[in-house]
Formats: structure tokens, C-alpha cells, sequence
């Protein structure tokens, strides 16, 4: 199966919405035959809502945050204890909503940039801090019902629960015109790959911000509406029995499709209400739910159904575009120059005070023993970990200590040992995502759907002259994660053209090849030298080098050992040293 | 309080800790992922001890012991099962969220039997004092300390002198290559996880004989381990037992000038430091992942 970038299968949205529209007829129906009706259609929309702002980070980003509890708890108590003291619901909703966006902004965001098993923690610890506080502070009771200016308010009842759902109808398209946005297709290849994310130059930790504030805010006006339905907040609405209710209503129904989210809330909120089952016994349920849903439906009950009823549109192939040029500009002195660059790692020094520079339409060979710092060379130079001194610039511009992302928008491209890919994402859509993430990856394109769309035409166009490059045309449709590992070396390179680069850093390409597809490679190598692209290859085999090779660099120990041309540095005797172990040195890395 | 008692009854919570972070932190390894239902499982071996008790109320809790550390295992090895531990398809994160369920499950389970008050379970043999430096010193925390002090070199010396404990570690590390050598890494994990369960539990039970217990400890219980994995350095054994030990004392120290809840906050902003200073943690992360 294939997926496309968004997912969505945007070109059937009748039938995609016929699950969530199914699911809130048979919520009224319920309702409307249920003494406490209006109570319970409250409580669903309200739900619906927080499901809604956590899939943003949970299903799209794959980051299980524990803190929408806690978000929707503290939206519930900035209204509360507003409410009580007379501002009307204008006022107060909005404080609602923005303060828990501000929390998570403030106080987790700047986390999320670090590893995603760091999420749940920093989530956690927020939330127990927050329930604390309120345990501490007690609870707030007689919360009025909204109130607005002048006397008018809405009574709890029927058309409470219509201005519930409204509410949640403005979120519901929110989020759904974000999932066919930007946001939402480049949110797949940061949940699939944050390395492949980095080198197309998306950041993913601000990406995760985003993610996350969205979130904050949707819990935050849940709880609000949740505290002027029930007229008072408690510690329970902090704590665990919202999170996991939350995480059982996002599972159930598909974590990444905003439909499903309404459909796993719905269809837990009426079983609840229809088996009578006490507030301490529904963790149980809520837990159980989970776990059968993680092992029966990994997709939900809405992604069974779409695999059922609506499979994904096949990838259509575009008539591959040519890329625009880089505008051009009078580079003074070498592509790319390395001064006295040095990465240590505790008491070793993988990388030791290494100059290089690199010439346009160069190609430099480095080699050098196992554990030499051949790779630690290409991460310095690519912002994976950056030089500690000494100084990268690219086309004069100082790269040293940017992030990855942004050395590959800068113009540094790179291959990774492991290819790097999005896995899930069709061949075409892992190098349009490169073309696209370019054009920008702005979060104010959520008002420009339209210009979304045809961006993203044009970005697949393109991909496909990248595709068409490295003789990969024929595999566009197929998902990366099946491709044979000599066609995602090919795929990895396609990606890096597509960043329009001026220089590009492969690590050991042509590991793992037969002969033919090595000729291939270096056929390919050159071409793009020919082309003015400045290419540094770090390999292990010297015989592939020296055909292709202007330059070789020499490792050893994290130093430059030997550089110049390649005859020259093969016969040089340090070299053949290195290389026959008379050089047992200290200092050198795993 | 005389002084002697209070430091003393600090270093028998701080032992506790020390305990549930050590369990916490050889499932992180050998699963490759986090187990929120770890603090659960502390409270769940808590509350078989105080059941116990009320069976057998003539017996000493340290014969619960053995019993304990049995059913804690059998529920590790159950929750092997459960969680889709190396399942085609399935990301460390799903391991999380189901082991996140699991915990809200086993909270949810106690709560309906014990009620959210919390309670103290059976004392180890007997409580009171015996005189020490002139002072009363509480036997319990004694017995605590010296149940940790057996313990911790205990495991240490099963996962690094025993062949079964090296395999444990290698299919934690690596699990392709362990694999790839021979080791059934499904039956490591699972033997893992019954490991870090019976820790937990016998944590659970020394927690509820000298202090009390409650089904809402667990997310708290948790989040401290997490912490101190986190501060220490991501998957570092004893390091992350080291900062859960010293969490106690520090606890104890302000909960005597202010509320005990401050003292949540300081070890939640020192996380958050450390996050965005010293990511690395105090002792680097012990499992390199691979670029």
C-alpha cells in the first residue's frame, strides 16, 4: 500500500466524512431519546474536541504527549475561576484557550526539540505539577453556565449542546484543512524519519511545537466548555481519567484521520452512557480499549474502514518539470571550506583539526580505516554534530553551527550510510516533500489551501525529473520502504538534487552494490560533478574512488593524514601505514 | 522528630526510590522503550502486600515477601504478552501508549478494591524503635535500608556475572545482532520485563510497610524514575538509581520547611534545566542509538 503525502484521499471527501457524519447522526438519535440527551451530545462534542487538538501531536507527529488532561483541566479552571467572578464567556474562552497554548509554548516546547522518549516524561511531569497545584488551590464549584454581555447566556440543554458542537465543528475544520496543508503532509515524513525530516530542511522540533500548542489549545477550550456543562472543576478533570480517555477515543477511532476522531468519540461516550458504567471503573474499559485496539486496529476503526471501502488513490505520475535553478551568485574562494574543524566525544577526538576545501565540479574521495572519523567528518560538516572549533562555510556563508535542516536549505545536501528515508511515503512524495519543504514550510499556508495544492503539483512534477535522474521513474509510486537497498541509495540521491544543492556529502554510496550498479553510481557521480556540484564521498572502496576521485582526503585517527591527487595519496606511506594497522594510535572512535 | 530518625527515614524512601527507578530503568533497556505502567506496578505490589495482611494477619510481611516477588512475575511475564514489544509495524511509542494503558488499568483496579485514601501495608517483621546513638531509630527503615543494600548488588551481579544477565543486556543493546548470535530476544524481553516488575513490586511492598500507599502514587512514583533516568543519563543503571536515591532526602528536607509539593517542583524545573542545558544527562546516555 502506498501512502500519499496528506493521506487523506482528498479527492473523496464525501466519503471520508460519511463515518464522523454517521457517527453524530446516531449521537442525536441517542440523545434525543435520552432523558439527560442534551447532557451527553454535550459531552461528546466536548470530548470530540479534545481527541481532535491531541491527535495534532499524537497521530500526526507521534509523539504520545500525557499533558492534554492536564491542558484541558487548566482551560477548565482559568474559565471557572473567571466565571465565578462575573466575566463573561468572551472573555474567558479565549484566556481559556490561550493559556494552555502559552504552558505548552513556554514550558515544553523548548524539550520537544530533544529525543521524542523525552516527550511522555516532560508531558507527565507538567501535568502532575498542575494537578498538585489544583489539589492544593481545591476545586472551584457553581461554575456558572455561559454567560454573555448584558444578561444573555446560553442555559445548559439543547442549545447548549449545539453551541458545543459549533465549537467543535470550527475545530474539526481547522484541523482538517491543516491535515491537506503543509503541516500535515510534512507531520508524516517527521513521524516516519526526524533524520529524513532534517535532511529535506524541515525542522521537526518546530514542528512539534506547533503540533503541541495546536493541542494545548483545542484541550483548553474543552475544558472550558466541560466546566460550564458540569458547573464545577475537581482534580479529576486534571487527571489521569481524562488522559486516558483521551488516548482510548484518539485510538479507537484513528489516531491521524480528524474523522476517526470523532468516530472513537462518539462510539466511547455512548457505550459508557449505555452500560451505566461508574466514573472509577472506566480506566479499565478505557485501558482495555487501547490495548485491543493497538494489536486489532493500528489504524482505528476509521482506517479498517477506509481500507475496506476506499483505498488509497494510486500515485498518478506527473510529467517530470525541470528544477529551477539556484539563483546564481559569484562565489568567491572554494564551494565549500572546512578551517581546523575538531569534534571530540568525552576524551575522544573523532574529528582532529581538519581543513579541507572543496572546488565546484570537484569530487573529493575520503578514506581512511574503520573508525577513522570518516562519518563524524560528514556529520560536523551536515550540523548533525556540529564542529566544537574551527569553522564550516559554504559558498562563504558560515554553516558551523546551523541545524541540520538548515545546512541542507543552505545547499549542503547528504546520503547517510543507513538511507534515511520515509518509509511509508511513495518514492515520488519522499523527494517532493524535499521540493516543497524548499518552496517552505510556513504554517501560514493553513489560509492557503488552494496554493497548497498546486505547490504540491508542482513538487511532484519536479521529483520527477529528480526521479528521472537516477533512473528511478518506475518506481515512483512504490512505498521507500520496499525498495531494494541499491534503489534507496538512488532515492536518497534524487532527494539531495531536489534541494537544488551546491554541494552534496555521500556516505559510503556504493556499500552493498554489484559491479553494475557501482558503474552506474559512478556514471551518475560524474555527471553531477559535470554539472558544477561540488560531491564529497567518504567510502571504504578505494577502487571506486580512484576511478571517479579528483582529490582524496586521508583519515586516521580523526586527522588528515594525506590530501591531493589520488595516485599521489595511495602511494603515500603514511597512507599504506594507516591502512596496514602500523599505525595503532590512541584516540580513535568506534 | 529526633534528627538522627528523619535522616535515617529519608535514606529508607530514598532507598525506595533508588529501587523503582533500578527496575525502571533495566526494562528502558531490554525494551528499547519506556513502561508507564512501571509506578502502577510499584502501588499494585504495595496493595498485595496490605491484601496479604488482612489474610494472614499473624504473619510477618517479610514471609509475603517471596509470594510477592512470584506474582509480580507472573505479571511481568504477562505483560511481555500484552505489549507489542518488536511487533512487525509497531513503534517503541505503541510499546508506551499500551504499557500507558496497562497502568491506567492496574490504577483504575485498585482504586475500585482500596478506595484513593492512602494506607500502610504489613510491617517487614515488627515496627517500633531500637536505640541508636541514644536515639530511637525506626527498625522498618532499617530493614528498608538493608533490604536495598541487598538488592541493588544483587541485580548488578546477576546482569553482569551471570551468563543469563549478559544475555539479557545484549538483547537489550542490540537486538538484531543478539539475535542474529542465538539469543531469543522475545524471551529476554519478557524475562526483562518480569525482572523489572519484581522490583517494582518488592518497592511497592517496602514503600507500604514504612510509609503508606495509594493507587494515585503511581504516575508520581513514575515520573521520579523517569526523572532520574533522565538526569542521570538515558539508560544508565546506576546513575539513575543514584538521582532517585537522592530525591528522597530532598523531599524530606523541604517538605519540613514548606508542603512536600515544592519539592516536586524543584526536581521538575532541575529536569527541565538539565533537558535544555545538559541533554546528555549527568553520566551521557549509556545506549548509543545509530545515526
Amino acid at each position: 500500500m502506498s501512502a500519499a503525502i496528506g493521506g487523506t484521499n482528498s479527492d473523496k471527501p464525501l466519503l471520508l466524512a460519511t463515518p464522523p457524519l454517521v457517527a453524530i447522526v446516531c449521537l442525536g438519535i441517542y440523545a434525543a431519546a435520552h432523558p439527560q440527551g442534551a447532557r451527553i451530545g454535550a459531552m461528546a462534542g466536548i470530548y470530540a474536541l479534545l481527541v481532535i487538538g491531541y491527535q495534532f501531536v499524537f497521530g500526526r507527529l507521534g509523539a504520545l504527549s500525557l499533558a492534554q488532561g492536564a491542558f484541558f483541566g487548566l482551560g477548565a479552571f482559568v474559565s471557572a475561576r473567571l466565571a465565578t467572578s462575573g466575566l463573561p464567556f468572551p472573555v474567558t474562552f479565549p484566556l481559556a484557550v490561550v493559556l494552555p497554548a502559552l504552558v505548552a509554548a513556554l514550558v515544553v516546547g523548548p524539550v520537544l526539540r530533544l529525543q521524542s522518549y523525552y516527550v511522555p516524561l516532560v508531558t507527565l511531569g507538567l501535568a502532575q505539577i498542575l494537578l498538585i497545584a489544583v489539589l492544593n488551590s481545591g476545586g472551584i464549584a457553581d461554575v456558572p453556565s455561559i454567560q454573555f454581555a448584558l444578561g444573555a447566556g446560553i442555559p445548559r440543554g439543547p442549545v447548549f449542546t449545539l453551541f458545543v458542537w459549533l465549537i467543535t465543528g470550527a475545530g474539526v475544520l481547522l484541523a482538517w484543512s491543516l491535515s491537506s496543508t503543509h503541516f500535515g503532509r510534512f507531520a508524516e515524513v517527521v513521524r516516519d524519519n526526524p533524520l529524513a525530516a532534517g535532511a529535506i530542511g524541515l525542522d521537526a522540533g518546530r514542528m512539534r511545537l506547533q503540533g503541541f500548542v495546536l493541542s494545548a489549545a483545542y484541550g483548553g477550550a474543552a475544558g472550558a466548555l466541560h466546566a460550564h456543562l458540569t458547573g464545577a472543576v475537581t482534580a479529576a478533570d486534571f487527571g489521569l481519567p481524562v488522559m486516558i480517555a483521551c488516548v482510548a477515543m484518539a485510538t479507537l477511532g484513528g489516531r491521524r484521520n480528524v474523522g476517526g476522531g470523532i468516530v472513537g468519540t462518539v462510539l466511547l461516550v455512548l457505550a459508557v452512557d449505555a452500560t451505566g458504567l461508574p466514573a472509577a471503573h472506566q480506566p479499565i474499559a478505557y485501558g482495555l480499549v487501547v490495548l485491543i485496539a493497538l494489536r486489532w486496529l493500528p489504524d482505528g476503526v476509521i482506517g479498517a474502514l477506509q481500507r475496506r471501502f476506499a483505498p488509497p488513490a494510486v500515485v498518478v505520475s506527473p510529467a517530470p518539470q525541470p528544477i529551477p535553478p539556484r539563483p546564481a551568485k559569484r562565489i568567491a574562494g572554494p564551494l565549500l571550506a572546512a578551517r581546523g574543524i575538531t569534534r571530540r566525544f568525552g576524551g575522544l577526538i573523532a574529528v582532529d583539526n581538519i581543513s579541507l576545501a572543496l572546488q565546484p565540479g570537484e569530487i573529493l574521495g575520503v578514506i581512511g580505516p574503520n573508525g577513522s572519523g570518516k562519518t563524524t567528518l560528514l556529520n560536523a560538516l551536515s550540523g548533525l554534530s556540529p564542529a566544537q572549533t574551527g569553522r564550516v562555510f559554504l559558498a562563504g556563508r558560515d554553516i558551523t553551527s546551523l541545524p541540520p535542516h538548515e545546512v541542507a536549505r543552505a545547499g549542503l545536501a547528504r546520503s547517510f550510510q543507513l538511507a534515511q528515508l520515509a518509509d511509508a511515503l511513495s518514492t515520488l512524495d519522499n523527494v517532493a516533500a524535499a521540493r516543497a519543504a524548499l518552496r517552505g514550510a510556513g504554517f501560514a499556508a493553513v489560509l492557503q489551501r488552494a496554493k497548497t495544492e498546486t505547490a504540491f503539483a508542482t513538487a511532484r512534477a519536479e521529483a520527477m525529473s529528480c526521479l528521472d535522474a537516477v533512473n528511478l521513474v518506475a518506481s515512483a509510486a512504490t512505498p521507500a520502504g520496499s525498495l531494494t537497498p541499491a534503489d534507496r541509495r538512488r532515492l536518497e540521491i534524487a532527494r539531495a538534487l531536489a534541494l537544488n544543492p551546491l554541494v552534496v556529502a555521500f556516505d559510503e554510496p556504493a556499500a552493498g552494490l554489484d559491479a553494475d550498479e557501482r558503474n552506474e553510481l559512478a556514471r551518475l557521480l560524474k555527471q553531477l560533478a559535470a554539472r558544477g556540484l561540488g560531491l564529497i564521498v567518504v567510502e571504504h572502496e578505494v577502487a571506486f574512488l580512484h576511478g571517479i576521485a579528483s582529490r582524496l582526503a586521508c583519515l586516521d585517527a580523526g586527522r588528515l593524514i594525506a590530501v591531493g591527487p589520488p595516485d599521489a595519496v595511495l602511494n603515500d606511506p603514511k597512507v599504506t601505514a594507516a591502512y596496514l594497522g602500523a599505525s595503532i594510535s590512541s584516540g580513535r572512535v568506534k | 522528630m529526633e534528627p538522627l530518625q528523619l535522616i535515617v527515614d529519608a535514606l529508607a524512601l530514598g532507598a525506595v526510590y533508588a529501587l523503582v527507578a533500578l527496575g525502571f530503568v533495566l526494562v528502558l533497556n531490554g525494551l528499547g522503550a519506556v513502561n508507564l505502567a512501571h509506578g502502577d506496578l510499584v502501588t499494585f505490589g504495595g496493595f498485595l502486600a496490605v491484601a496479604a495482611a488482612s489474610w494472614l494477619p499473624a504473619w510477618p510481611g517479610v514471609a509475603f515477601l517471596p509470594l510477592i516477588a512470584l506474582a509480580m512475575a507472573v505479571i511481568g511475564a504477562l505483560l511481555a504478552g500484552l505489549l507489542p514489544i518488536r511487533r512487525r509495524g509497531a513503534a517503541p511509542e505503541d510499546v508506551s501508549l499500551a504499557s500507558f494503558a496497562v497502568g491506567a488499568i492496574l490504577a483504575a483496579i485498585l482504586t475500585v478494591n482500596f478506595g484513593t485514601a492512602p494506607v500502610a501495608g504489613p510491617a517487614l517483621l515488627a515496627a517500633g524503635d531500637i536505640r541508636l546513638l541514644g536515639t530511637g531509630v525506626s527498625r522498618q527503615s532499617l530493614l528498608i535500608l538493608g533490604t536495598a543494600i541487598v538488592l541493588v548488588p544483587a541485580v548488578h551481579l546477576f546482569l553482569n556475572g551471570t551468563q543469563f544477565g549478559r544475555r539479557l543486556r545484549a538483547a537489550g543493546q542490540d537486538p538484531d545482532l543478539a539475535q542474529a548470535l542465538g539469543i531469543e530476544t522475545g524471551r529476554m524481553a519478557a524475562a526483562t520485563l518480569a525482572l523489572g516488575t519484581i522490583l517494582a513490586g518488592v518497592a511497592g511492598m517496602l514503600l507500604a510497610d514504612k510509609f503508606t500507599i495509594s493507587p494515585m502514587f503511581g504516575l508520581d512514583l513514575l515520573a521520579k524514575s523517569y526523572i532520574a533516568v533522565a538526569i542521570a543519563g538515558w539508560g544508565q543503571v546506576g546513575g539513575a538509581a543514584t538521582i532517585a536515591f537522592l530525591i528522597a532526602p530532598l523531599e524530606t528536607a523541604v517538605s519540613t520547611v514548606t508542603v512536600p509539593a515544592v519539592a516536586d517542583g524543584i526536581v521538575y524545573i532541575a529536569l527541565l534545566m538539565f533537558l535544555a542545558f545538559q541533554p546528555q544527562g549527568l553520566f551521557g546516555p549509556a545506549a548509543q542509538r545509530r545515526a
